[in-house]
């Protein structure tokens, strides 16, 4: 488990001071998927790296709590970075190694037996499937595979808890489709995920919950379904009859009915289309804060 | 320890695989190395092999001593340059312009002349540094060869052969205290070499064959036909006797400084890149991941110095003359560089602030600090400017091996100003990359 606690981050000083993460608090439970969604500067990375002991909070508190380890970690100490793995937001991979010396390079900094640092290699090759081009070098590899393999450098060491930072920026849609698959398949094996997105379709399609950040604050936190229902708003029906121009559009909070009354025996011929659009996150971002989520 | 070994392995794993940074640690110094030892040597490169440089001084200035002298003077292996005294011999010696003079004094002439009935010939002096065992014996060897030949040519030489039978019959005649029988059967051998001599000089005249120059006569029985006393002249040492052991340590020097700035950069473009950042992620703080990026600089420099040095005493003939000094000032000379390597790793914010600004400020210190000019051709005003570089410390600690030939007590100062330099840097190094900790986004 990771608890935030009045978590702040600022920098600069003076009038230049700049507040990245404003009194963040939460709880991420054990194998939990969490999205950070927001947008570009709304704290998410900073959260991240103050998670994972890359920045200390100016103010607040963050502990690790991981199964099987007793009492509370700091993100600081040297125990809690073995149960930490990071897929930083840029590729952070040595260009003139290949696949495989790049994960090895970063497991062995773990403290892991070779024979277990083999088989993590290989597994985690296998699990971005970058296995036939283990040996090639990272300079080679397409943008996606070097996605994949930022990935798998974070996973290497096998840690309880991982920090996607924008995993899928600029990636083509079969390594984002990889990337999905790899983030199911950790949290079928019970780990912890946090995901950290612009994209809300990747949130809402993966994650468990959801933080919606917007100027390093907390604005809305909780699984998706509850986010809309809270926040999104209503349904917009739009109905496209023969003969007009601009089609008659419902906001209602059931869409169902508008629909059924839309296409009744009496109507349905002078119907040409109908559509319902659903509340979604980006709704919901809307009306947290009166604008767009956008790049 | 596993981790920090990891790093190090990677990182000279890329090293070996980045072309550019191995031309720059490696090859460019070698070159730079070679170009310039072929240019202070005056750039042979006819594929002689080099000749021995010496001083000659006749002070008999006879027909016998002249004979000598320039059978000296063309032999293939030396290349004899006249002085007029022995003063001005022994200065070429200390100014290492000869490696040795040779003095044949006045006298020499009659002192051979009378070789027979003294049983020994005139006594050159060799004058040479104590420390070079191996071309005194060159030189010797050379002499005595020299010396014999002289002799065969003396018996071939009527007149020269008729003066030293003279000679010797006179102060047979002369001596009183000859017991009869050694005074009857010496008599009888000079008549026998008489009667040789004649006899061969007149079969040489009907077309017989001439003595050549390589028919160097057995020395049997120790016998000498000219005796050699030598005399310790110790060269100064402020000057190499061989323009690659001054090329060299300039190269060596910049073969460290392309390392360090080198390790710096790249260090500097790992923060940039986010490897870094990777690296920190783990359980090493960053300090020891500071720590192994020195190490790795450090075996890198000394894979370098040692390279070069190899290279220097197999292809050019480059003899260190305190192999401790050496060693102990080579390592000191690492320990400044890498200091100086972690000191730029943390202070330059890019890899281009590090590589542009970090070289700008390497050249000048290598400009003044005699990696460009030798330290002991420059100015006075420049030579103590050149206290405030790295590079001149590093220098006299790399010559003072090479040809200077420190004691190590003597390079102590030396050594404790490099290892200060990168104790500091190290220790800067260490404070920043640890003050950075936490700090980072």
């Amino acid at each position: 488990m990771i608890t935030l606690t009045d978590v702040t981050r600022r920098f600069g000083s003076g009038s230049g001071q700049r507040v990245a993460v404003d009194r963040l608090s939460m709880t991420i439970a054990p194998g939990e998927v969490l999205g950070l969604l927001g947008p570009n500067g709304a704290g998410k990375t900073t959260t991240i790296s103050m998670i994972v002991g890359l920045l200390r909070p100016s103010d607040g508190r963050i502990t690790i709590n991981v199964p099987g380890v007793a009492g509370e970690l700091d993100p600081f100490d040297a125990s809690a970075k073995s149960h930490l793995g990071i897929a930083t937001q840029s590729v952070s991979l040595y260009d003139e190694l290949s696949g495989k010396e790049n994960l090895r390079l970063f497991g062995s900094l773990f403290s892991l037996s070779r024979s277990t640092l083999a088989a993590r290699v290989e597994e985690c090759l296998r699990l971005v499937g970058l296995t036939d081009r283990a040996d090639d070098r990272v300079a080679a590899y397409s943008g996606g595979m070097k996605r994949r393999l930022n990935v798998a450098a974070a996973l290497v060491h096998d840690p309880a808890i991982v920090l996607l930072d924008e995993p899928t920026a600029g990636v083509d849609p079969h390594s984002r489709h990889a990337l999905f698959e790899i983030v199911r398949h950790l949290k079928s094996q019970g780990k912890t995920v946090i995901y950290s997105t612009h994209y809300m379709e990747e949130a809402q399609q993966l994650c468990d919950r959801v933080a919606i950040i917007d100027h390093g604050k907390l604005l809305a936190l909780g699984p998706v379904d509850d986010l809309i229902r809270k926040h999104g708003g209503s349904s917009i029906v739009r109905i496209q009859r023969v003969n007009a121009d601009a089609p008659d559009v419902t906001v209602t909070d059931d869409p169902l009915e508008a629909l059924r009354r839309a296409l009744s025996e009496s109507e349905r011929a002078n119907v040409k289309s109908a559509a319902v659009q659903s509340p979604d996150l980006q709704a919901v971002f809307l009306t947290l804060t009166g604008r767009e989520l956008r790049d | 320890m596993n981790a920090i070994l990891a790093i190090v392995i990677s990182d000279l794993r890329m090293l070996v695989r980045d072309r550019s940074a191995c031309f720059f640690t490696i090859i460019f110094p070698v070159l730079f190395a070679c170009f310039f030892g072929a240019v202070f040597s005056g750039g042979s490169s006819d594929g002689e092999a080099p000749k021995l440089p010496i001083t000659l001084v006749d002070d008999d200035r006879t027909e016998a001593s002249a004979l000598f002298v320039n059978a000296l003077k063309a032999d293939t292996e030396l290349r004899a340059t006249m002085a007029t005294s022995v003063d001005e011999a022994r200065a070429a010696v200390l100014a290492r312009k000869s490696v040795a003079f040779i003095h044949v004094p006045a006298g020499y002439q009659s002192l051979q002349d009378k070789l027979f009935t003294s049983g020994t010939g005139a006594t050159v002096e060799l004058g040479i540094d104590p420390s070079r065992q191996a071309e005194t014996g060159w030189i010797q060897g050379i002499v005595q060869k020299i010396a014999f030949q002289q002799l065969s040519t003396t018996f071939t030489d009527p007149a020269r052969s008729k003066t030293m039978l003279d000679t010797a019959r006179a102060s047979l005649t002369a001596s009183k205290d000859i017991n009869p029988a050694n005074r009857l059967l010496m008599g009888t051998m000079l008549s026998t070499l008489e009667t040789l001599t004649t006899t061969t000089s007149a079969l040489n005249r009907a077309g017989g064959t001439q003595p050549t120059g390589d028919a160097t006569p057995a020395s049997g029985g120790g016998f000498s036909p000219v005796n050699i006393r030598t005399s310790a002249v110790k060269a100064r040492l402020d000057v190499p006797d061989n323009s690659y052991a001054i090329s060299f340590p300039q190269g060596m020097m910049w073969g460290l400084m392309g390392c360090a700035m080198g390790f710096a950069a790249s260090l500097a473009g790992e923060r940039t890149r986010g490897t870094f950042t990777r690296l920190c992620v783990s359980p090493l703080s960053p300090r020891r991941i500071l720590l192994a990026k020195g190490l790795t600089a450090a075996i890198v420099s000394i894979v370098v110095v040692v390279f070069m040095l190899a290279m220097a005493m197999i292809v050019f003939g480059v003899r260190p003359v305190a192999p401790l000094s050496l060693a102990a000032g080579g390592l000191a000379t690492v320990i400044a560089f890498t200091g100086i390597m972690m000191f730029a790793a943390t202070v330059g914010r890019s890899e281009q602030a590090v590589s542009r600004g970090g070289w700008a400020i390497m050249m000048m210190l290598a400009m003044i600090g005699g990696a460009a000019v030798p330290l002991f051709v420059m100015p006075a005003f420049m030579q103590r400017l050149s206290h405030i570089s790295p590079v001149r410390w590093g220098m006299l600690a790399l010559e003072g091996g090479i040809w200077r030939g420190s004691s190590l007590e003597s390079m102590l100062p030396t050594i404790g100003v490099l290892c200060g330099i990168g104790l500091i840097g190290g220790a800067i190094g260490m404070a920043l990359i640890g003050r950075g900790a936490g700090t980072r986004a």
